[in-house]
C-alpha cells in the first residue's frame, strides 16, 4: 500500500511537470498574438499606462474601424491578390515537378534533387539585384504580377518539396493499376492521384499563400506606388514614417494576422499529415 | 506477389518492350516532361539571377547606369579584409548555432510532451503551431512594442522580477542578439515540432517495452531508441534551418534592429541587403552574397555527403 502511494506520488509529480510545461509553452506560444489583440482594442488612453492589465480595458473597435475604413481593404486585396496567384502558380508548376521528383528516381532526377536544394543557397537579397532588373526588362516592376512573380521564386522550392512528400506517401501501385487497366499516366494522375492527394495539395498551396502572404523584402523592393502596397509594407511604414503609432500598427497587424493564422489552423490538420507523410518515407 | 508481377509483366513492361522505338523515347522522357516547368521556373528565377550576380560579383558598379567596369577579384579581397565582414560572420554563426540548435531541442521536446495522450491535445497542438502561422511584419512590429523598454509587457515583467529596472533590450549589443535569436525560435520550433511529432509516432511501441524488459530507464530509451529513430528528420531539419538561418533571415532583424546597435545583428543577410539597397554597392553585393553561396553550399554537400555515409556504415 505504501509502495503504491510512493510510485502513485511520482507518476503525479510526473504529471504535475508535464502539465507545466504545456501549460508555460501555451502561454509563450499565444502571448504576442493574445497582446496584438488586446493592443488593438485597448483604449488609446490606456497604452501608455502601467502596470498593464490581462484584459484590454475600456476596449474599442475605433482603431479596427478607422484601418478598415481606411487603406486596409485596399492593402488586403493586394495582399490577397498576391498570396492567391503565388499559390496557384506554386501548385500549378510545381506539382509535375514533384510528382517527378517522387516517382521517377534515376541519376538526373537525384542532381534535380539536388538543384531544388541548392536554390535556398543565395541569399534573396542578392537575387533581388538581378531579378528586379529583369522584371524591369519584362515591364513588371511596380506591380502585383511582378510580385508574383518574385514571390513564386522564394516559395517553389519549398511547396515542391512538400508536394513531393505528398506524392511519396502514395503507393505507386495506385496508378499503375490504374494504368495496367488501360488509363494513360495523365488519366491515372487525374482520376486517381490527384483524388487522394487533394487535402495535402491543398495544404502545400497554403503553405505558399502564408509565405507570400507575409513576404516583406521582395515587396519592399519590387513595389513602390502606394496604390499598389500590400500589407506588409502598409504595417511596415507606419515604423518609418510617425515613428510607431502604435494603435494604427496593432490594428493594422490583427487585420493582416488573423486571415492566415485562422486559414491555417481550419487546415492544419491536413497540413500536419502533409508533412508527416514526407518523413515516413 | 506473383500475381503482381504476372500483371506487371503482361501489362506495362511487355507493352512497352513492342512499342516503337520512338515512343519508347517519349517514355524515358516522361520524367523529364513533368520536371520541365519548375525546372525552367527554377532556371529564370534562381539559376540566371545566380548567373548573373556572379558575373556582377567581378565587377565595380555605381549609381550612373552603364559604368560598370571589370576589376577582377577586387570585390572579393574588398569584403575578405573588411572587419564588417569578420563582424558580420561571426553574428550569423551565432544566430544560426542558437536558433537551430534552440528550435530543434524545443521542438523536440514539445513533440515528446506532445506524444503523450491527454485531454485538449488536439487544440494544445494546434495553438503551439500559432507562432509558425503569424506573418512576420506583424510579428516583428508586436515582438518591439513587447520589448518597448518603458510600456512593453516583457519589459515590465523584468521589471517587477528583478531589481534594477528593465533593460533596453534592443539597444544593448548582447541583449539584441539574444532578443533576435529568441524570436527566431519561437517562430520556427512548430516546424521541428511537427516533424519529430511524425517521426515520434512511427516508432513502434514494442521496441519501449522490449526496453523496459530488459531494464532501460528512461533517458536510456530515449538515447538508444528515440534518437536513433528521428534521425533522419533531425538531418532534414538541421539542413533547411541551417540554410535558413544562415542565408535567409531578414525580416524579423530589419524591423527590430537593423542590424544595431553598434552591428550587433548585422548578419550577413543584412549586411547584403544594406550594400545592395542601401549604399547601393551592386557588385560588392553581388560578391558578398556569392560568398554566402559558396560557404551554404559546401555545408550542404558536406552534411549530405557524411550523413549517408554514416548511414551506409549502419545499414
Amino acid at each position: 500500500m505504501r509502495l503504491a502511494t510512493r510510485k502513485q506520488r511520482a507518476q503525479f509529480a510526473l504529471n504535475a511537470l508535464r502539465f507545466s510545461a504545456i501549460l508555460v509553452s501555451l502561454c509563450l506560444a499565444v502571448l504576442p498574438l493574445y497582446w496584438m489583440l488586446h493592443e488593438a482594442v485597448q483604449s488609446a488612453a490606456y497604452r501608455f499606462v502601467l502596470p498593464p492589465s490581462l484584459l484590454p480595458r475600456d476596449p474599442t473597435t475605433s482603431g479596427l474601424i478607422s484601418v478598415l475604413s481606411g487603406d486596409g481593404p485596399h492593402w488586403l486585396l493586394n495582399t490577397l491578390v498576391v498570396a492567391v496567384g503565388t499559390a496557384l502558380l506554386a501548385l500549378v508548376i510545381g506539382a509535375w515537378g514533384a510528382y517527378a521528383l517522387s516517382r521517377f528516381t534515376d541519376r538526373g532526377l537525384g542532381a534535380a534533387a539536388y538543384i531544388v536544394l541548392a536554390t535556398q543557397f543565395m541569399p534573396p537579397a542578392v537575387l533581388m539585384i538581378p531579378m528586379f532588373r529583369i522584371l524591369v526588362y519584362l515591364k513588371l516592376d511596380d506591380s502585383l504580377p511582378g510580385l508574383v512573380l518574385a514571390d513564386l521564386v522564394f516559395t517553389l522550392p519549398i511547396t515542391t518539396w512538400i508536394l513531393k512528400s505528398i506524392f511519396d506517401a502514395i503507393p505507386v501501385d495506385f496508378e499503375e493499376a490504374a494504368m495496367v487497366d488501360g488509363c494513360n499516366r495523365m488519366l491515372a494522375l487525374w482520376h486517381v492521384v490527384l483524388p487522394i492527394t487533394l487535402p495535402g495539395i491543398i495544404a502545400a498551396g497554403i503553405f505558399a499563400f502564408l509565405e507570400s502572404w507575409g513576404e516583406f523584402m521582395f515587396a519592399r523592393t519590387v513595389i513602390s506606388d502606394p496604390s499598389n502596397w500590400v500589407g506588409s509594407i502598409g504595417i511596415a511604414s507606419f515604423l518609418s514614417e510617425y515613428g510607431p503609432r502604435w494603435d494604427q500598427v496593432m490594428a493594422t497587424a490583427v487585420v493582416f494576422t488573423l486571415p492566415p493564422v485562422i486559414l491555417f489552423l481550419s487546415v492544419q490538420k491536413y497540413f500536419v499529415a502533409a508533412l508527416q507523410g514526407g518523413v515516413k518515407g | 506477389m506473383v500475381g503482381r508481377r504476372l500483371i506487371r509483366s503482361s501489362g506495362a513492361s511487355a507493352r512497352s518492350r513492342q512499342l516503337p522505338a520512338s515512343r519508347r523515347a517519349w517514355r524515358r522522357l516522361t520524367p523529364y516532361a513533368f520536371l520541365a516547368p519548375t525546372i525552367v521556373a527554377l532556371g529564370l528565377g534562381n539559376a540566371i539571377p545566380v548567373a548573373i550576380a556572379v558575373h556582377l560579383s567581378f565587377y565595380h558598379t555605381s549609381l550612373v547606369a552603364g559604368d560598370e567596369r571589370f576589376v577582377g577579384l577586387d570585390n572579393y579581397r574588398e569584403i575578405l579584409h573588411s572587419p564588417g565582414f569578420a563582424n558580420s560572420l561571426t553574428v550569423t554563426t551565432k544566430f544560426t548555432l542558437a536558433t537551430v540548435i534552440g528550435s530543434m531541442t524545443i521542438g523536440l521536446g514539445l513533440a515528446l510532451l506532445m506524444n503523450g495522450t491527454f485531454p485538449g491535445r488536439g487544440l494544445v497542438r494546434s495553438l503551439l503551431l500559432i507562432p509558425w502561422a503569424m506573418p512576420l511584419v506583424p510579428t516583428a512590429m508586436i515582438w518591439r512594442w513587447l520589448l518597448n523598454p518603458t510600456f512593453g509587457l516583457i519589459s515590465w515583467i523584468a521589471q517587477s522580477v528583478g531589481r534594477h529596472g528593465s533593460p533596453e533590450w534592443l539597444q544593448d549589443p548582447t541583449l539584441a542578439l539574444i532578443a533576435i535569436i529568441v524570436i527566431q525560435i519561437w517562430q520556427l520550433y512548430p516546424l521541428a515540432m511537427v516533424l519529430y511529432l511524425a517521426g515520434l509516432q512511427n516508432i513502434p511501441h514494442d521496441l519501449y517495452e522490449a526496453a523496459r524488459v530488459d531494464g532501460a530507464g528512461a533517458w536510456r530509451a530515449f538515447l538508444h531508441i528515440t534518437m536513433p529513430s528521428v534521425r533522419g528528420i533531425t538531418v532534414v531539419l538541421s539542413l533547411l534551418m541551417s540554410l535558413w538561418a544562415f542565408g535567409r533571415t531578414f525580416t524579423i532583424i530589419f524591423l527590430l534592429t537593423a542590424g544595431g546597435p553598434v552591428d550587433a545583428t548585422k548578419t550577413l543577410t543584412l549586411l547584403t541587403y544594406q550594400s545592395a539597397f542601401q549604399t547601393l554597392q551592386f557588385g560588392l553585393a553581388s560578391a558578398l552574397g556569392s560568398l554566402v553561396f559558396l560557404i551554404a553550399a559546401v555545408f550542404a554537400t558536406a552534411l549530405l555527403v557524411t550523413t549517408r555515409s554514416r548511414h551506409a556504415a549502419t545499414m
